[in-house]
This record gives structure tokens, sequence and C-alpha cells, in this order.
């Protein structure tokens, strides 16, 4: 079946991008990342495009379709046309290098901002740990899906909050967060605390909820900046206390 | 073309996954005074050792040995693993499993507190240690996490198309920097091969698209051999598109069964049915397939829904979700269509247990290396494990490197720099052939001639058309002269590098006249120890082509058995 694809596209000298349409051939089955394999070798051999795993697991190829964020190895393209033209973006909130390919290091560089990694002392070991004695069951949970986050960025792309004011360190960043603030041995609590509870941190969410549906892993920012909130709230209590 | 930018650095590091950045993190902990850089042609996290599902193996239950881990890879690979590499490999195990726990993976746990491990394939107990079905994820992520941590020097989405050396002495990598199309040049005391694998080659893979086998060919065109690369393993379980159904399906107690409703295992392996060694449960599905007792859509099924619901949905929350999204069928309801796809290159760079190579300076290690510990056939929940186990191990080596042999620019680096930037420039222009076509060729003659069913008229048609896409390969150019994202100049120094794997594998598949793990021929059925208890090793000779040489298996303390029975 030939479809119309309204597609982005910029070259790295130009100071607007433009939009341009491709009828491609699409089968049952075939991924929007197939259809942008299509337009480069049949139709435009300098379309450029990033891809890596086509299997959901690595988090390169997210793009805006039809305005929103989603893998284009995830996505099949039959459905996407049962509703008409597809409009194809790059994600937003990040300087476009060419066509679909932007530039990640605004998300990169909120990522980096809060200690995006475990601290602890040399030579402790986790022998014996049970989990389910730390942390309740609804915390463990979202520390799981924490881990899931494959940072494909499409948070950080269409968080209404983080497009206005880029002071805040977005979704992604608040999912990194709670991964490490939540992991009892972590030594940065302090620091973390302070991070999250700053100007730039989870207060200044406002709620969209949108990095919830457009998460590919069912990461729910969300519900962690929820949980960082209260836990904020806590410690705040205490230190009136 | 312009001149390269050249930096300097103590370590480069090609590869940014498990094996490169646990090469890296071992470094910059142990000797923070080193100047180390990763390079990688996509971001780290991006690597496919993400994309490992299944778990790690490690003999830590308070029951188990590691000798019984070391025994069960040997058995495994068909006894062709080098003895001291697969002792290494099992001895170290439990370390790998507390060392990245340090560094934050949450692997699950049983109730008390132990290690939770799932049963794989080819092994006599529980030795996998798993985080759900996204081990690879977390401990990628991990070290990734780690190296941010230890401010690691990342050189993302740059690839690196040629090795500099001279008189036997690695210098350094010459890249392309996708982003911008400038030349960087790392020039270094010692380099890490640490690329990943080349599944690419035959279309039909599980492997991530980026697969291409870089760091073998590479490495090939410096003079170092590839050993055993008629080695690759096939996975049971692929969808139609080749995305992987981890053997963890089956581990946690998934049925196959062909179109007669009949669970098929019972024929070709009794007593370990849907979880004996991958190579004889993708024979087969292919057997089933082949003598028409597949479905129409020429696959198996992959039968899960007597497991039930909240079981798919705890325990493989990640297989459920690539079968809707990539096959359209929830394993809850249906049972899934799955046939084998290519999954693992056993072979690969020739190196020591030290992980290194004849170059002076120059390691690999990971699935780009052949240790080798694998053997003919790989066995489940052992590739993350050797990928941080000789990472590790080649940062030590590297560490020792240094020691001995110091660092710094040699005078003659610029000029042979320049020579290769030179061959660089002329890959643009009208292209006679086109590279699409090409790759699509080299594809069909690899699963057509050197797939699951090989024999000696089959490969030699193979050996000679591949030979003949690699000459049409040298009348390629890039169309395309845009410098930033370049995807059709990247795809075309890709498909160089996979049509020399290709080509390795070729002349290694044809030499080697017996059947053993992966490499299954009709004309020599079964294995021979007599002859073949020895690795292929290809090199390329003075006009290009592939010549081939054999080294004996390294036997220490375990006679090999003459044939493999599960």
């Amino acid at each position: 079946m030939k479809t119309r694809f309204d597609i982005f596209r910029k070259r790295p000298e130009e100071d607007r991008g433009r939009r341009e349409e491709f009828d491609v051939e699409i089968a049952p089955g075939d991924t929007l990342l197939d259809v942008f394999h299509s337009i480069q070798m049949n139709h435009d051999p300098a379309f450029a495009y990033r891809y890596c795993c086509r299997g959901a697991i690595c988090g390169t190829c997210a793009v805006r379709i039809n305005g929103m964020a989603a893998l284009a190895c995830k996505s099949q393209a039959l459905p996407l046309a049962g509703d008409g033209l597809v409009t194809v973006d790059p994600l937003a909130g990040m300087p476009v290098l060419k066509d679909l390919v932007v530039d990640h290091a605004p998300f990169w560089r909120e990522y980096e901002r809060v200690f995006p990694f475990l601290e602890r002392e040399a030579g402790e070991t986790d022998d014996g740990i049970v989990w389910e004695e730390k942390l309740d069951r609804q915390s463990l949970d979202q520390l799981s899906r924490c881990v899931d986050c494959i940072k494909c960025a499409s948070c950080f792309s269409d968080c209404p909050k983080r497009l206005e004011d880029a002071g805040f360190i977005g979704p992604q960043a608040s999912v990194q967060l709670y991964r490490f603030l939540f992991d009892f041995r972590d030594r940065l609590r302090e620091e973390r605390l302070r991070t999250a509870g700053s100007e730039a941190g989870v207060g200044a969410c406002d709620n969209h909820a949108v990095c919830v549906k457009v998460c590919p892993k069912d990461v729910r920012p969300l519900r962690a900046i929820n949980f960082l909130r209260k836990e904020l709230e806590a410690e705040g209590g205490k230190g009136e206390g | 073309m312009n001149d390269p930018v050249f930096y300097e650095f103590d370590v480069a590091v090609v590869g940014a996954g498990i094996a490169g950045l646990s090469a890296a993190l071992l470094i910059a902990e142990q000797r923070p005074d080193l100047k180390v850089a990763v390079i990688s042609k996509v971001h780290p996290v991006r690597s496919h050792s993400g994309a490992a599902q299944g778990g790690i193996n490690a003999a830590v239950a308070a029951d188990d040995r590691w000798e019984d881990h070391y025994y069960d890879t040997l058995k495994g690979g068909w006894f062709l693993g080098d003895q001291d590499a697969v002792r290494i490999l099992a001895e170290e195990a439990p370390s790998a499993i507390h060392e990245t726990g340090r560094w934050g993976v949450i692997f699950n746990r049983n109730p008390d507190g132990t290690f939770a491990q799932r049963p794989f394939g080819g092994q006599r107990r529980n030795r996998t240690c798993y985080v759900a079905d996204k081990t690879g994820h977390a401990i990628l992520n991990t070290l990734f996490e780690q190296s941010v941590r230890r401010r690691v020097a990342v050189f993302d989405e740059t690839l690196v198309f040629s090795i500099i050396a001279d008189g036997g002495t690695f210098q350094g990598f010459l890249a392309l920097d996708n982003r911008s199309g400038g030349l960087r040049y790392f020039s270094a005391g010692a380099g890490l091969v640490a690329t990943g694998g080349a599944g690419r080659v035959f279309g039909q893979s599980s492997n991530a698209l980026i697969n291409t086998g870089d760091g073998m060919s590479l490495c090939l065109r410096a003079g170092v051999p590839l050993k055993d690369m008629e080695f690759f393993q096939i996975h049971p379980t692929g969808l139609l598109n080749g995305i992987l159904i981890t053997e963890g399906a089956r581990g946690e107690g998934g049925y196959l069964v062909n179109a007669e409703n009949e669970r098929f295992m019972s024929r070709y392996a009794p007593d370990f049915m849907e979880l004996a060694p991958r190579d004889l449960v993708a024979r087969s599905i292919q057997r089933e397939i082949n003598e028409g007792r597949g479905f129409e859509d020429g696959c198996v099924r992959l039968d899960l829904r007597h497991l039930g619901a909240d079981k798919i949905r705890e325990k493989l929350p990640q297989i459920r979700e690539i079968a809707i999204n990539f096959a359209g069928v929830d394993p809850v309801e249906e049972p899934v269509p799955i046939r084998p796809t290519v999954h693992y290159t056993m072979g690969g760079v020739d190196v020591d247990c030290d992980c290194a190579t004849r170059l002076d300076g120059l390691f690999a290690a990971g699935e780009a290396s052949c240790v080798s510990v694998h053997g003919a056939n790989r066995l489940g929940g052992n590739s993350l494990l050797e990928a941080f186990v000789f990472g590790a191990r080649s940062g030590r080596s590297i560490i020792e490197c240094l020691d001995r042999r110091g660092r710094g620019m040699r005078k003659n680096e610029r000029s042979l720099v320049s020579r290769a930037n030179g061959a660089f420039g002329r890959l643009f222009g009208e292209s006679p052939e086109d590279p699409a076509a090409l790759r699509r060729d080299m594809e069909n003659v690899m699963v057509e001639s050197f797939g699951l069913f090989r024999d000696r008229e089959l490969m030699e048609k193979g050996v000679t058309r591949l030979e003949e896409l690699a000459g049409r390969y040298r009348q390629v150019r890039v169309r395309d002269a845009s410098a930033v994202y370049n995807l059709e100049l990247t795809r075309v120094i890709e498909l160089g590098f996979m049509l020399d794997t290709a080509r390795a594998c070729a002349v290694a598949s044809a030499w080697r006249r017996e059947s053993r793990g992966s490499h299954y021929r009709g004309d020599f059925p079964s294995m021979n120890n007599q002859e073949f208890l020895k690795h292929s090793l290809v090199t390329l000779d003075e006009s290009g082509a592939p010549a081939l040489a054999d080294r004996a298996v390294t036997i220490i303390d375990t006679e090999p058995l003459d044939e493999i029975k599960y």
C-alpha cells in the first residue's frame, strides 16, 4: 500500500527546516524505521535519521510522529497510515543537526546534572540484600521502572514544562534522581535531595503527564516525580521538627 | 579530505558496550593517571550489549562449583574452547556478579537474599543470574553510569575505519566523526577493539543494525588473524524480522510446537526438550520447517499460554512487549511465530588469554574477539559474562603493556595517517555499483551457503560468489558528498567490514571438514577430533585474498568427548 509521509528536512547549512512528502510502499509488519530505510535507499541517499537495535531496547530512533514522540522502530506503519497523512519531525527541545537527527547535548546535560550513578564506599558489597525489606512494594516497582529507562529522550522532547522552561531538569533526569535516591546503597542522598528540591528540580513539574504517555518503556516519570515530592515533604517535615 | 584532528591518549577503546566500558572503568579505577578515550559509532547506552535479555552465568550458589560451569561451557562449545581461557571465565564469573552489583546492578534475588538463578540451555543446574529480562540493559547502563562518575572521555557517533600500525606495533585509530563529517586520529599507547559481533552479514539476524563486524575487519586489515570465523550461533527463536525471543522464554517453561501441534523436541532431545543447546534446537526447528511441518509463514510456534498471564507479565514482560510490537501477537493469547535467526559470532579477533593480539599494543575483548571461551557454540548467559570478565582483563593487560612500552606519538605516525586518509578520500564519486544491492547479495550468499546446513558444493559456490562481490565492492563510491550525518558513507564503510568478515567465515567454513557446534555439514555430519580439534586462523595475503592456517586447541585437564550428546 502506497502511503504519503510528510517529513521534516533540514540541511546543516540551512537556517530553517522545510517539509518534504514521500510516497512509500508499505507492507504489514513494516515499522516507521523501515519507511526511513526505504526513503534513504530509494528516494534520497542524503536523508538522515538515527537507528540502531530496531527492537525498541536501545532508544536511538525516537522522533515525533504526528506530533508525539515515539520510537520509529516500535511504530507499525500500516496503522499509522490508516489515519491519513503521517507527519514526522525530529525530537523537540534540542537543536536539529540534519533532517531527523538532533543534538542530544541538552538532554545529556540534564542527565549529568543529577549525579546519575551509584556512589558508595569502596569495598561495600551486596551480600544477602533483601530489597523487599528495604523498600515498600510501590517504591520498589518504581525503582525497577526507572532502571528500565532507555534514554530515548521522548519525554524530554515532549515535556510541555521543559519546552517553556529550560531551567527544569525534565522528566528523564527526574527518573535518574529517583533511581539513586531510592537506592539505599547510595551515599549521595543529601545532594540528590538538594537537587530534587531545587528550583530546577521536581517542584518545577506542572503535572502535564505527557512523559507518562510518550514513554516507550512505561517508566512513568511523573510517578517518580510524585514519589520524589513526597520524599522531599517527609524530609522537610523532619527538618522542621 | 581535510586533515584529521589529532588526539593523544594513553588508551583508546573502540566500542562502548560491556567489554569496552569494563576495560575503560577498570583502568580509570586502578590508574586514574592514565588518559582513556572510549570511541563508539553510537552513544554508549545504544550498544548492543543492552539487548541481551536472559542473564549472566556464575557459580554463585553455595552448592555450585566453578568447575561445573567450566565443564558445561567446554562441552557446550564442543571442546573447541581453549581450556585455560574457559577456566578464567568460569572461575572469575562470581566476582563479575559481585563487581557489577557493587557498581549498581540490582540482580533479582530469592526471598533469603541469595541470587535468583534461572535454568539456561546446556547447563546441568540453574546458574544464570538475571535482572528480569533486561540483564544486558541493566549492566550496560550501570557501567555507563560509572563511566560518567569517573569522567571517562567518550567520543560517540565516531566510526573508526582504520588501525594505524607500524612494524608490528599499534599506533592509533583513524575515525570519522559522523556529526561533523570531520576526521579524528586517536594516537594511543594501547588500543582495545571491543566492537561486538558481525551477525548482520546474514541479514536475517537478531543483531542490532550496527553489528557489522567493524573491529574484526579492522584487525584483519592490520594483519591480525581472525579465529574460528566459521562459527556463527544461530538462535533458535527469532521473530520473522529477526528480533530475538530470549531463551528465558523456554527457561520459564515455554513449548516449541509444530503445525501438527506436536512438541517436536521430544524427537531430538527427549531429556532436555526445549532447553537443549541452541544449535541443536535451531537445527531441529529448521528441520521441522524444511520437512513441511512448519506453519504457512515458514515458522514454528513458541507457546507460552500455559504459563498463565501473571507469570508472563511478571517474568517475561519484555518478551511480551516485543511479540506485540514486532509480530503483532500477544503471547498471553496466542503462540508466537518463530524461526532461527543468526545471533552470535563465536569467532573473532585472535587473542590470547590476556586479550593481546599479534600486534604489540593492540587488544581485543568481548564478541569482537575470540579467546576462545565459547568454542563451537556459546551457552546462553556466557556472552555478558565474557564481555565483562575479559573486558576487565584486557584493562589489566593494557595497564601492564603501558608500563612496559610507554606511550607518545611516533615520528612516522603523521605520514601513515595521511596515507590512510588519502584512501578514505577516494571513497567518494559516481558509483557504478549500488551498495544496497551488493549488501543484499552478500546476505543471500551467507544464508544460502553458510546457514544452518552446510556442504562442500554450497560453500564452494559461496566462496566464489563472495570473492566476486568483494571485487565489485572496490568499484563502490559514495554519491552523497555531504559532511554531517552521511548515512550512505557509513553504510558503504560498514559493507566493506561485512564483506571481510563474510569472506573469513566462508573460507574457514569450507576448510572445516567436520560438524561441530554451530557448524553443521551434511557431507561431514560427525565431529572429528583427530583432524579438527583446532582453531582456524584467517589472514589476508598480499593480494588481499583470505589465507588459512590453524592452531591446536589448548587442552589442560579435560579430555574432549568424541561425540556431544545431551
